[in-house]
């Protein structure tokens, strides 16, 4: 799976394997989302959200509208999270 | 029953103990007769207020706290202004109101990078936490980073912290 287009030459601060996660103690309505980052590919979010690099293509049919192709997302796209 | 000097000498005191006497004895009246009408009325319409504000507090953010370590309710257990590149961060954001609201945190370097941002909508009936985390195995870069919340879109409210 390519990458998303990766500025980390540039000399900046490098925050591609940054972990995150949110939770709450009021009911969620299930949507959640995440912002695409510079070095972020479908695999890598779904490892990172889901727990399992494989379910890249459940995030995929999730985000089917703003996603046209799976090998490319770009930097600040957000991605609707479906449930793990 | 008597009336003491001291209530005697305060005529706004006399009349309101005036007008209590005359309430029980209307409500005992109605009681002796077996009607209960003031009570069911009573129950029937609460006051127009007070159901309005159950029924439609908008979600606000309260608060916001950042530490090194959260509880099973959510909350910050240590709040902090300075981490170490190895923290974890922790975001606890404390939201009031009933409905449905997208909270997003977005959590960005000195230098304007977004080191992550991410949203989840909530269904909170009250007081309500909803928390935030980011982690880096590699480490942290020394710096100043700032945490954005946002509720349905707009910023709420900032938080800064350093990484030392």
């Amino acid at each position: 799976m390519a990458g998303t287009d990766d500025k980390s030459n540039t000399g900046k601060a490098d925050f591609s394997d940054v972990q995150g996660g949110s939770s709450s103690t009021a009911p969620s309505t299930g949507a959640k989302t995440v912002t695409v980052k510079p070095g972020d590919s479908l695999s890598k979010i779904a490892q990172r959200e889901l727990g399992d690099a494989n379910k890249w293509h459940a995030i995929f049919e999730a985000n089917k509208d703003t996603i046209k192709n799976p090998d490319l997302i770009h930097p600040g796209d957000v991605l609707t999270i479906p449930n793990a | 029953m008597t009336i003491s000097r001291s209530l005697m000498r305060r005529p706004g005191r006399v009349a309101t103990v005036g007008a209590t006497l005359g309430m029980l004895l209307i409500t005992g009246a109605c009681g002796k007769k077996g009607g209960s009408n003031a009570d069911s009325v009573a129950a029937a319409a609460p006051p127009p207020a007070a159901a309005a504000d159950t029924s439609a507090r908008a979600i606000t953010v309260a608060d916001v706290a950042v530490g090194k370590h959260i509880g099973a309710d959510k909350k910050v257990t240590d709040e902090s202004g300075d981490f170490a590149p190895k923290d974890s961060v922790y975001a606890s954001v404390h939201t009031t109101g009933s409905g449905t609201a997208t909270v997003a945190a977005r959590w960005t370097f000195q230098d304007g990078q977004v080191v992550d941002e991410r949203s989840q909508s909530i269904s909170p009936t009250g007081d309500a936490y909803t928390e935030f985390h980011i982690a880096k195995p590699s480490g942290w870069p020394k710096g100043k980073y700032t945490l954005h919340v946002m509720l349905n879109g707009t910023e709420a409210t900032t938080k800064d912290f350093t990484v030392k």
